[in-house]
């Protein structure tokens, strides 16, 4: 059933790379984009660290992970009611901490679902059009056009995983309940040959739409549907191609973190920072390769 | 009572032999020196196992001497096993909800123990009545045992083995024989002071000498307390292993045809590792850790007065069955700390915890035998202090539990417990206690307690009270007020803060720095615990001042009007204090640490941009 002329995953990985890097342009927007959501969300511990940054305690925690603090942190509620004697419940400090944590984890999925969506069509846009010079005009065009589509098709995608990785969950919880350790492998098999799909189908419906110039996101989700049946080699080849590159990525980061001191922060700013640039790079390989596999 | 293992060294000295006495004799070339102790309950005890029905039957011929200066008019038994006939009748499994040690208990395998006959030497049988759970058994004397006069008892007796539960039990072709035979309680201030098998409670009983002998198939490999005097084959499949000990509190036994051997000599003393062929890899590791054990607690408190140190593995099964101390004897076993068999002792000390906690129990059990029934804290607390402290010395930092970025010390998994419930009193009896602040009371409140108190009294001058605590009581039974005696009269401090507010008392501390002003520093205590402290106060120009704070006043401001700019305060700067519920407040800066607040937000900024991605975001 296969047409005469295919490009390998090899092929569309490598040319993933090198359209990746003809747009610098737009991993630096992408990577803007991500930093300045982060700082947003990291002023607010931020701010309910300046009277704790008073305390001596805070150089230890400075310097990593500090077991006594977190064992204080962890008895604090225990604590906090012996020592006020009437109080019950967790010290105000340890609710407001509470709070700004529950708060982060509400606003990521918000903001990611908002940048993605965004910046997106002009990313892909890019991309297709590759070899095209790069035209800050006709990206922010390609954000802007696909927004409200990828809006809500990423919406829908993400209310379909999360029910996906429940039905998931609950299986795995009483697949290992009910047998040994070793099915766990099993089901990690299993979970590979679900997820990569899935993640293939979710690329696929905004490249569809970007290639070709569509904002009906759910005929580009049946184009991806069909594709994965046809090229499900070459697109299981990229997609492993460019886990691997993450992998690499991350055992580098692995190796190298430890051996900075915490405390030494700009470098471990540096180096923290070069780590999101390169996770966000291999995504944008992802996803400038898949051009070639449609 | 946990665990154990054990211990030292050099004045044990072996003496060109005697001649020993019988033919078969593999083991007594030389005249071993045992403590120079007066025995007062001794047994002479010939049992044959049944590896079939896993009973344990035979006589035994108990030799007891009044020490005291009044008459005795009857005599009290335990009889441990009885606590497992079944999961309901007994007080222990009441307590314990049918649940010891993380196992519970299987009642398809129960145990018990029975006395059939008991007579006098003069063959005068005595009417024998069980008592309260029927863990305690007691008979009326013809005539009462005099001051100084001695006492001969007679007994035949059948032990079932339950499968292991409460550290005793077969599993398979293993067999941890404990708490097994007829064994008196401890006359003492006129009466028998003997309990009821409790579930949190362990044992006390009279210093004496011990001669076993154990007949079980001959493929079986022994271990037990004491040392091997003869093995005798006996034709029939079977053979006849005898051991000897003295000035012993207690005798325990093991066997299982697949039990290997491992020796080392530490300064002159035999250390033996009984292991099974599966944990031959903790060979090294639990004699290793046997070694700085002895060694180092020779070094601390006083030599190990035995001949021979036997330490024990267990089945991965019959983990109930480790982790305990007996005379000369310890268990010990791999602990997964997972409790899911994730780990082999790969990234975490277990193995060494567990040993060298059970020979610390060498000092504070065995030799100083405390009445563990009655005071626990005095023995798990010592015990485990002294284990914190050889641990940190040995293997620290980090040496309880190093997987990645998870790093614990046994310190502070103590530590944890405590701060969960600090409140508890450490002084009780094993049954005023619940399962939880059993732990807290018995082990974790002490061990942080004693490290504040060598943290006020200083590392030498703790030492030397606990030297001369073990000095003093070797082989007798003291209790928590010769304890405090001996602590005031050798740190020459009164300790009332110690004992009663720690070990009586449920009282707390917190000390903090709460304001630091240009010129002025105000410490503050809550809680009604009161500890000498200090305050060490920096000024602008790096200039330091350390002021001695009693902590007598909820709070208190120095001035330094004549000084440079405060810049920083911190009461208690060493972590002296391991009591402080919070050290978090002890340290406070004037202005705030802005190097260390931004390589915290650093880390936090980092974390939510892999959450942003991670969240299929950019
Ligand atoms: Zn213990």
């Amino acid at each position: 059933m296969e047409a005469p002329v295919k490009t390998t995953s090899w092929q569309a990985f490598r040319n993933g790379l090198t359209r990746s890097i003809r747009y610098p342009q737009v991993i630096l927007c992408a990577y803007l984009f991500n930093l300045l959501t982060g700082l947003l969300l990291a002023v607010i511990p931020a701010l309910t660290l300046v009277d704790p940054a008073h305390r001596t305690a805070i150089q230890d925690a400075a310097n990593g992970i500090d077991m006594w603090l977190v064992e204080e942190i962890l008895g604090s509620t225990t604590t906090y009611s012996i020592l006020q004697e009437t109080a019950s419940g967790p010290p105000p400090w340890l609710q407001q901490a509470s709070l700004v944590v529950f708060f982060i984890l509400l606003a990521v999925p918000v903001l990611a679902w908002l940048t993605a969506s965004f910046l997106r069509g002009g990313i892909l846009l890019a991309y297709v059009e590759a070899p095209q010079p790069f035209s800050w005009q006709r990206f922010f065009w390609g954000c802007w056009h696909w927004f409200g589509a990828f809006l809500l098709i990423n919406l829908l995608l993400e209310i379909a995983t999360l029910l996906l990785m429940s039905i998931l969950l609950v299986g795995i919880v009483m697949a290992a309940s009910a047998a040994g350790a070793w099915i766990n492998w099993i089901t990690l098999s299993l979970l590979v040959l679900i997820i990569v799909p899935w993640l293939a189908i979710s690329d696929y419906t905004h490249l569809f739409a970007v290639v070709d110039q569509t904002r009906n996101v759910f005929k580009a989700f049946g184009k991806a549907f069909i594709l994965i049946f046809r090229r499900p080699l070459a697109l299981a080849g990229l997609f492993g191609l460019s886990l691997l590159m993450l992998l690499l990525i991350q055992a580098a980061f692995r190796i190298l973190l430890p051996s900075l001191p915490p405390d030494w922060w700009p470098l471990v700013f540096v180096v923290t920072q070069v780590f999101i640039i390169a996770r966000l790079w291999s995504r944008l390989v992802r996803w400038a390769g898949a051009v070639d596999i449609t | 009572m946990r665990r154990l293992a054990i211990l030292v060294l050099a004045l044990i000295v072996f003496l060109p032999a005697r001649a020993s006495s019988a033919a078969t004799d593999n083991t007594a070339q030389l005249v071993p020196i045992w403590p120079d102790v007066t025995p007062i309950a001794s047994y002479d005890i010939q049992v044959a196992l049944d590896i079939d029905t896993k009973m344990v039957s035979g006589h035994e011929t108990i030799t007891y001497t009044n020490s005291t200066d009044t008459p005795i008019p009857d005599v009290v038994f335990h009889l441990y096993l009885n606590a497992f006939r079944d999961s309901t009748s007994s007080i222990f499994m009441q307590e314990s909800g049918s649940l010891s040690r993380g196992y519970s208990f299987d009642p398809d395998y129960p145990g018990g123990i029975e006395i059939t006959d008991i007579r006098l030497a003069d063959g005068t049988t005595l009417e024998l009545d069980l008592i309260e759970d029927e863990t305690l058994a007691k008979a009326e004397l013809p005539e009462p045992v005099a001051p100084g006069e001695t006492l001969n008892l007679e007994v035949e007796f059948q032990s079932t083995l339950p499968k292991v539960f409460a550290r005793t039990g077969f599993y398979k072709d293993f067999f941890m024989v404990g708490q097994w035979f007829p064994k008196l309680g401890v006359w003492q201030d006129g009466g028998w002071n003997a309990y009821p098998f409790h579930s949190n409670s362990e044992f006390f009983a009279d210093f004496g000498n011990y001669d076993v002998a154990i007949t079980l198939p001959d493929n079986y490999v022994t271990g037990a307390t004491g040392l091997l005097a003869s093995t005798k084959a006996n034709n029939d499949g079977t053979q006849t292993v005898s051991y000897h000990a003295e000035a012993v509190i207690d005798f325990a036994w093991a066997a299982s045809p697949n039990f290997k051997q491992a020796t080392r000599d530490v300064g002159g003393l035999e250390v033996v590792y009984i292991y099974l062929p599966e944990h031959a890899f903790t060979i090294d590791r639990a004699l290793d850790a046997t070694e700085a054990a002895v060694t180092n607690f020779g070094a601390w408190y006083g030599a190990y007065p035995y001949p021979r140190l036997t330490v024990l593995d267990v089945p991965d099964e019959a983990s109930g069955a480790g982790g305990m101390e007996y005379p000369m004897l310890v268990t010990a076993g791999l602990e997964d700390p997972t409790g899911l068999g994730l780990m082999k002792g790969q990234y975490d000390h277990m193995l060494e915890i567990v040993t060298i906690h059970e020979i610390g129990h060498e000092w504070w059990y065995a030799v100083v035998a405390f009445n563990e029934a009655e005071e626990p804290w005095l023995d798990e607390g010592i015990t485990d202090y002294s284990t914190v402290r050889l641990m940190e010395k040995e293997y620290g930092p980090h040496e309880m539990l190093d997987m990645g970025s998870i790093k614990m010390s046994y310190l502070e998994a103590r530590r944890m417990e405590y701060l969960m419930m600090p409140e508890t009193p450490m002084y009780g009896k094993a049954w005023d206690f619940g399962t939880s602040d059993y732990g807290v009371g018995a082990y974790s409140k002490p061990v942080i307690s004693l490290l504040t108190l060598e943290g006020v009294i200083g590392e030498e001058r703790m030492l030397k009270v606990m030297s001369t605590f073990f000095e003093r009581y070797r082989f007798k039974h003291p209790t928590t007020e010769d304890f405090r005696a001996t602590a005031e009269e050798v740190s020459g401090q009164n300790l009332d803060w110690f004992f009663d507010g720690l070990v009586y008392g449920k009282e707390i501390l917190n000390y903090s720095v709460s304001s630091v002003e240009e010129h002025r520093v105000t410490v503050t205590r809550q809680g009604s615990l009161i500890i000498p402290t200090e305050v060490q106060v920096t000024f602008a120009d790096g200039s330091e001042a350390l002021e001695a704070w009693d902590g007598s006043e909820a709070q208190k401001t120095f001035d330094y009007s004549d000084r440079p700019a405060v810049v920083r305060a911190e009461i208690d700067p060493d972590h002296k204090l391991l009591v402080d519920l919070q050290w978090s407040d002890n340290g406070l800066l004037r202005r705030m640490d802005v190097w260390s607040w931004l390589a915290i937000n650093c880390q936090i900024l980092y974390q939510i941009q892999n959450m942003l991605l991670g969240e299929g975001g950019l």
